[in-house]
């Protein structure tokens, strides 16, 4: 029964969806759940601050300064397209150092992933066994990745440079020289690859273990009666039942070595002269805040490795999404 | 009062930066000669032309290359404390375990490629040792490229600082003197810092090193450290820098200025302590008081010896952007260390960096109008 002019009632719930409006004026927006509209956005509002600030800010002065001709201090004249010309334009003398720092980091990609998710997958196997301190294992091995990145790579440092690394000593008084580990290739690579997988193994294979665990034992049971050997079982049940976490943690994994900057920087500062290991992340940096500070082409960099990473990220998805349907 | 904030040396730029966004710049700053220009352009330092004058501080000071160092777009912007140049640093005992005579060092290219030949042949240590590798290569084969460089009288850009001309033949030559060093004469290639630590391991016995790794050197090896000039391999010449005191925008007037004027006047005045950290004063009569004296104890020895050097050290041009910076660590050092690891030739290497450092001086020189 409703009122003359008065919104209607609804049936069953509470709160004041029930109330007329009076004098025909604006109805409240109200939600099914009777919340006011701005409920929502109140809960959003504090990450959405940061967000903003942090982020979305960044993003949009990244773009400006990348159209200026800007240095830390001065914020220069307009110049449109110009950085972006230079990264572009192969005749430019900053295509060649720009793409070869971009080449670097898929090379490291390339390395890392199916390094980083093998071997995470493995040792997931391996803790997935009932031996004794399994726990143990699993905190030890999860704890390099709470450690920062500054820590990882000056350590890593220390152990592997050649005037006093303990791996440097160890090799000259095995073999009676040594390598320059973090001076020549292809350790420089090794260098920084060891150092990552020391830091981030943890992390993958503590998100396999649990995928692993969620996989039904009967299935393995059942292929056990059937006569199947190790290998069959990781291949049909195992494989196949990983395989969403599996692409997650591939995917994490490729994002994660995209910004891979920090050991560089601290292990080889930017690698052996003529075969650099300087990823582009790194390369930016040095742009903008060392050296030459040239705020303007590093923003341009910037934007650029963006539109990379978005379509790394959507060829991702592509994949991902195939797999499931 | 003054006080005193130290920062580290690869950050400096930034901090002052920072501090000039947060209107918290310190009134005196020491820098590099080679820092001033853009310190300048950015805002961050004001020219002092009122403070030199007023202090009776001129030309007549200092040696001529030092004193003009500090200058930028005719005005004064720096008042000179140092130099710092490239020396030859020799083990003794070394020496004298090779037949060599310890109290005279090579002065020339066959006296240099005969101590390193006999040091490798009679001793277990290594004659010398070239920088190839590691984070501060650029910087280090670098500075001995510029030594041999200003050697074979090259100039580093043209006249209007729209081209770098380092890839002439002195800096073809420099460039392929460090590599004849390790293919024809047995020097190991080693790491940044390496040949440091391996000459305070006696290990090395020859090292050219900057004049600020004295106390290290005397405190490692004592007596039997030596100093000489670095040998003229083509001709007198040396790399060398030089710190300089400025003010900056947050005494631009005021009594604050004053008090600035005040401090750099008694620095200046008391340069002498200034070399105990292994500097080379720059003021005349202070150079010259350590020289009358014999030098006396520690550091100030060496720095006696060394005095003369300041009349014919050379500099880089003075331009924003470029200095060591540009032309060491990101120019000819770059390409040197390619040279020394045979992955390019010298020509090769010094024409691309040279490209670079054109393009950026170019582009420098439109921003910055000079």
């Amino acid at each position: 029964m409703t009122r003359p002019g008065s919104a209607p009632v609804v049936d069953g719930l509470p709160g004041p969806g029930g109330h007329s409006t009076r004098g025909g004026g604006r109805r409240s927006r109200r939600s099914p759940l009777g919340d006011p509209w701005y409920t929502p956005w109140l809960f959003v509002l504090p990450h959405l601050v940061v967000f903003t600030l942090f982020i979305g800010v960044p993003f949009f002065l990244g773009i400006w300064i990348s159209v200026h001709d800007s240095t830390a201090l001065r914020e220069g004249p307009f110049v449109g397209l110009r950085n972006y010309q230079r990264l572009l334009d192969p005749e430019s003398i900053h295509f060649d150092r720009f793409w070869q720092t971009v080449w670097n980091t898929v090379l490291f990609v390339l390395m890392s992933t199916p390094l980083l998710v093998g071997a995470g997958l493995g040792l997931a196997l391996a803790l997935n066994q009932k031996i004794r301190g399994r726990n143990l294992f699993r905190a030890v091995f999860i704890a390099p990745w709470t450690l920062s990145v500054a820590v990882v790579g000056l350590t890593w440092w220390w152990m592997f440079n050649g005037n006093s690394g303990v791996i440097t000593l160890f090799m000259q008084e095995l073999t009676g020289s040594s390598p320059g580990w973090l001076t020549s290739n292809p350790w420089a690579w090794i260098t920084i690859l060891v150092a990552t997988l020391w830091w981030t193994i943890g992390f993958n294979t503590i998100i396999l273990l649990a995928g692993l665990q969620a996989i039904a034992p009967e299935l393995y049971e059942a292929a056990a009666i059937d006569g199947a050997r190790a290998w069959d079982k990781f291949r049909y049940i195992t494989v196949p039942q990983l395989r969403a976490v599996l692409l997650l943690v591939i995917t994490l994994q490729i994002i994660a070595s995209f910004q891979l900057v920090g050991q560089p920087q601290l292990m080889t500062g930017g690698g052996p002269p003529a075969a650099e290991t300087t990823p582009v992340l790194l390369h930016i940096f040095n742009t903008a805040f060392a050296g030459r500070r040239e705020l303007s082409l590093a923003a341009a960099m910037a934007l650029i490795v963006a539109v990379l990473m978005v379509a790394v990220s959507i060829i991702n998805f592509r994949l991902f999404r195939t797999e499931r349907a | 009062m003054v006080t005193v904030q130290t920062q580290p040396g690869a950050e400096y730029i930034s901090r002052l930066e920072a501090a000039a966004a947060g209107g918290a710049l310190p009134h005196v700053i020491g820098a590099g000669y080679d820092a001033l220009p853009i310190l300048v352009e950015n805002g961050i330092l004001t020219p002092i032309d009122d403070i030199a004058e007023q202090a009776g501080f001129g030309p007549d000071m200092f040696p001529e290359a030092i004193w003009n160092a500090g200058a930028w777009k005719d005005q004064r912007v720096g008042i000179p404390i140092d130099t710092h140049p490239m020396l030859m640093f020799y083990d003794k005992a070394r020496f004298a375990e090779a037949g060599l005579d310890p109290e005279s060092p090579p002065t020339d290219r066959e006296s240099f490629e005969a101590a390193i030949t006999a040091i490798n042949e009679n001793t277990e240590a290594d004659g010398y040792q070239v920088v190839g590798s590691g984070p501060g290569a650029n910087f280090l084969a670098g500075i001995q490229f510029a030594s041999l460089f200003y050697q074979g009288g090259g100039e580093w850009t043209n006249a209007d600082h729209t081209q770098a001309t380092f890839n002439g033949p002195a800096g073809v030559q420099a460039a392929e003197y460090l590599a004849h060093l390790v293919n024809d004469l047995g020097a190991p290639t080693v790491e940044s810092d390496a040949e440091i630590n391996a000459f305070q391991q006696r290990q090395n016995a020859i090292v050219w090193s900057g004049i600020w790794e004295s106390t290290r050197y005397a405190e490692a090896l004592g007596d039997d450290l030596g100093v000489a000039a670095v040998p003229e391999i083509f001709g007198p010449g040396a790399w060398g820098g030089s710190h300089n005191l400025a003010v900056t925008s947050a005494a631009a007037d005021g009594p604050a200025r004053a008090c600035a004027a005040y401090f750099i006047d008694w620095f200046s005045a008391h340069s002498l302590e200034w070399a105990g950290a292994g500097q080379v004063p720059a003021r005349n009569e202070v150079r010259e008081q350590i020289v009358a004296n014999g030098g006396g104890e520690g550091l100030l020895s060496i720095i006696a010896q060394v005095a003369p050097i300041a009349e014919s050290v050379r500099f880089l041009p003075t331009i924003p952007g470029g200095g060591d910076l540009l032309f060491v660590a990101q120019g000819a050092g770059k390409a040197t260390t390619l040279v020394i690891n045979g992955s390019a030739s010298a020509q090769d290497a010094l024409d691309e960096a040279a490209a670079f450092n054109s393009e950026v001086m170019v582009q420098n020189k439109e921003r910055y109008g000079f």
